[in-house]
């Protein structure tokens, strides 16, 4: 099957468009060394080092892809557009606006962006993207995230790693979809198998920029915070809702993307919130893990209402700035220790 | 050639100085502009609102909304050298130390309740807002309208990214009409001001010949010497900003326009024709807190002549005469700005400017604070001396965070810049 490569800097771009032309989509995370060299000539160090690993591998990577596209979501996606354009080999580039309302304007208008990008995948591959096809996608997408829904309800009550929760998560969004079914089901099986939630674990919400290698899960992990929810996009954002079938396929599938916890790049960010506040009153969660790629703007600017939103229901939060690097940052574990203090210090 | 001592200290020798005596009128308009800022915030029935740059203040100003800007308001702060201080404020709240330092500073003049005379701004009845520019501008107006409680209206503006087709052009400026139009409506339900026809037709038409005139001072910047310099037009923009629609700000324009017709029949420059060595384009927002840096480049021969961000303010707007050419008008601009064209149209148009206004070399300011305006720069640097042979600079600092200048490195390699410029040009001129 052919991949096409996509770049959101949440979960924007409406993927089942890609399923539906036969293609499979994958998002571009980066590679798994952290390699930036590459993208450093055209992008600034002051620019969040996810972005730029996504044009490092996009640079290297890109002959195995038959086409990219680029969908808004903060000035990362936008701006670096045209770098990638000067220097990703490619024949198909496609920039699509994912709307930062949610209102009826943006939804029509999200209506047009998409039947657009349709429009430019038929003409350039030379295909015919039908509306069953695209019914076809939404219910694939939708039989994924309920098997997520389910295997990360597992993660409250039995053992399963961080780092496994990661993993899973990326095999989904880079992988062919009639691949990650039957993989998802295995997972399914083997997870509920697992042994009860391990004792010494504290159960944690983990939130902020999207983390794009489980080197930081393991992190967490290794001081024994254990993730049982989050709001990141290779995480519950990618899942949490289904896709609605209630309208024409357009219909749904931006209704979905307009619908989602979006993330800190779009307006209004109460939905974000919300979803996080609603987690943590209604599940046994122990504390929250707020932390930002250095440079990601977006959610840096909403860290400190979070920050006072959690602590006003007494729910323990850390905010935390990390590197892009192979390297744990010791600074950040000594954080992540005192953090697990204080939740134990709550424990008893 | 090495430069000797006396010319080593060039950057800090020249004393602050105002080339055109036109210019020093600025401060009436801002004094008037402040005087009725303060007035609009005792009188119950007068409405403001904050609006960012990404935005034509024509906007309000048809509506009858008093616009107050915190960005240029934290210019000022910075200018008047009080920015730290409110910056570590805003820092002190949990707000990163590299989120943009405009944000951080309107955060901390609010706070601390500082006077307008210094960027202090007051509570509005509302914010308008817009995602063309960077980021910063949707999120630092969600944080403060929910830290003020006060409504906030966002415009969605898509980017038009290097080749975006003419049909797209279309679908966007389409979805702008329609939040245009969607805004009159907020408006109305938030301040129950409605949009008078006749009244924004009016301001459209002044705000048309204030940007005429803006131009016609940007075409004699092309002479040499150049009658203006940045020193100038980094004030001169104020009416651009926030009075366009005001007959103020036109007879401030025409008299400056005056001023700068009457150098150009005498000859005459910012700097004495002899002694301008180097004409430069300057990239980015000054740094507001060193505004002298642009007076002390003219120690070394050296005049800006020709910066986006200013030219950016008084791009040229149609004349047009009913409501919906205005909207239309208004919605192709919000899509389209020199500050934040796509890589493509950027580098065609820093070309085209080189030519026409004869610049030596180039000053791209990577500001810190501004990750959207820095991406592209390493393209555009590249290209700009390679197709052109033009020297460019790009040195990092901020706008309003003085942590950012280092004085000795900036002198080093102000200094070295130079000393490329005048080989440049020498092996130029030998052709
Ligand atoms: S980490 Fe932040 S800045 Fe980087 S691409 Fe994602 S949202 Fe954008
Ligand atoms: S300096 Fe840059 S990031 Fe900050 S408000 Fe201005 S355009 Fe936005």
């Amino acid at each position: 099957m052919k991949t096409f490569a996509y770049f959101d800097s949440t979960h924007e771009f409406p993927e089942e468009i890609i399923i539906a032309s036969q293609m499979n989509p994958y998002k571009i995370l980066g590679k798994a060394d952290f390699s930036t060299e590459l993208a450093d000539q055209y992008i600034p160090p002051f620019i969040c080092a996810n972005a730029r690993s996504f044009l490092n591998q996009a640079i290297e990577e890109s002959s195995n892809w038959e086409g990219i596209a680029i969908a808004h979501g903060c000035d990362a996606t936008n701006r670096q557009f045209d770098i990638w354009d000067q220097h990703v080999k490619t024949q198909f580039l496609y920039y699509i606006h994912n709307p930062l309302k949610t209102d009826g304007i943006a939804q029509r208008f999200f209506i047009r962006e998409i039947k657009a990008m349709i429009t430019a995948l038929e003409s350039h591959f030379n295909i015919k993207i039908s509306l069953d096809q695209l019914e076809n996608a939404i219910q694939v997408s939708n039989q994924i995230k309920i098997l997520l829904q389910n295997l990360s309800k597992l993660r409250l009550t039995k053992d399963i790693s961080n780092t496994e929760y990661f993993d899973v998560l990326k095999f989904t969004v880079q992988n062919p979809k009639e691949k990650v079914i039957p993989y998802l089901e295995s997972i399914s099986m083997d997870w509920l198998s697992r042994n009860p939630f391990p004792i010494n674990k504290f159960p944690i919400f983990l939130t902020g920029s999207d983390i794009t290698h489980s080197l930081w899960f393991d992190l967490l992990e290794k001081v024994n915070l254990r993730v049982v929810r989050d709001d990141l996009s290779i995480g519950e954002r990618y899942y949490a809702t289904l896709i609605p079938t209630d309208e024409d396929s357009i219909s749904n599938i931006v209704n979905y993307y307009l619908n989602i916890p979006r993330s800190s790049t779009k307006h209004p960010i109460t939905p974000r919130i919300n979803y996080i506040m609603n987690a943590c009153k209604t599940e046994k969660i122990a504390g929250v893990v707020s932390q930002i790629i250095k440079f990601c703007e977006t959610f840096a600017y909403d860290a400190p209402f979070l920050k006072i939103q959690l602590e006003a229901i007494h729910m323990p939060v850390i905010h935390l700035e990390r590197e892009f690097t192979e390297n744990i940052d010791q600074q950040i574990s000594t954080r992540l220790e005192a953090f697990v203090e204080l939740l134990e210090q709550n424990q008893n | 050639m090495k430069m000797n001592s006396t010319t080593s200290s060039k950057l800090s020798t020249r004393k602050l100085v105002k080339t055109l005596k036109s210019s020093q009128k600025i401060s009436e308009l801002i004094k008037w502009y402040m005087l009725k800022a303060k007035i609009n915030e005792y009188l119950p029935w007068k409405k403001s609102a904050w609006i960012t740059s990404s935005l034509p203040v024509e906007l309000l100003w048809g509506l009858n909304i008093f616009p107050l800007h915190p960005e240029n308001n934290a210019c000022i702060s910075g200018a008047r050298k009080v920015s730290l201080d409110l910056i570590e404020h805003a820092e002190s709240l949990g707000y990163s130390r590299d989120v943009c330092s405009y944000m951080k500073t309107n955060v901390g003049a609010y706070d601390k309740k500082i006077s307008i005379r210094i960027g202090g701004i007051a509570k509005p009845d509302f914010v308008v807002t817009a995602g063309s520019i960077c980021d910063t501008h949707v999120k630092w107006f969600q944080i403060q309208a929910r830290r003020m409680d006060v409504p906030i209206f966002v415009f969605d503006v898509p980017h038009i990214v290097s080749g975006t087709s003419k049909s797209t052009k279309i679908r966007y400026k389409e979805y702008l009409i329609e939040q245009i139009y969607d805004f009159f409506d907020f408006v109305e339900a938030t301040t129950g001001k409605k949009l008078n026809e006749k009244y924004v037709l009016k301001i459209w038409e002044n705000s048309a010949r204030l940007s005429d005139l803006w131009q016609q001072i940007y075409e004699h910047r092309k002479n040499i010497p150049s009658p203006v310099g940045y020193a100038d037009t980094l004030g001169d923009i104020f009416p651009l900003v926030l009075l366009p629609g005001l007959k103020k700000s036109i007879k401030y324009f025409e008299d400056l326009l005056k001023e700068v017709e009457e150098y150009v029949a005498l000859g005459k420059g910012a700097l004495l024709k002899e002694e301008e060595k180097f004409r430069l384009m300057f990239e980015g927002i000054p740094m507001w807190y060193r505004i002298k840096f642009f007076h002390q480049l003219m120690n070394y021969g050296a005049i800006v002549t020709y910066e986006p961000y200013t030219f950016s303010f008084g791009a040229s707007r149609p004349h047009v005469d009913n409501l919906e050419d205005g909207v239309n008008a208004m919605a192709e601009s919000m899509l389209q700005q020199p500050y934040f064209y796509n890589l493509s149209d950027r580098i065609a148009y820093f070309k085209d400017v080189i030519k026409k206004y004869h610049i030596d070399g180039v000053l791209l300011h990577e500001n810190m604070s501004c990750r959207p305006s820095c991406t592209g720069m390493y393209d555009l640097k590249q290209k700009i001396q390679q197709d052109l042979g033009i020297p460019v600079l790009l040195f990092t600092c901020d706008m309003t965070d003085p942590r950012a200048y280092g004085k000795e490195q900036m002198q080093t390699r102000i200094e070295s810049f130079m000393e490329i410029l005048e080989q440049s040009k020498s092996k130029r001129l030998d052709y």
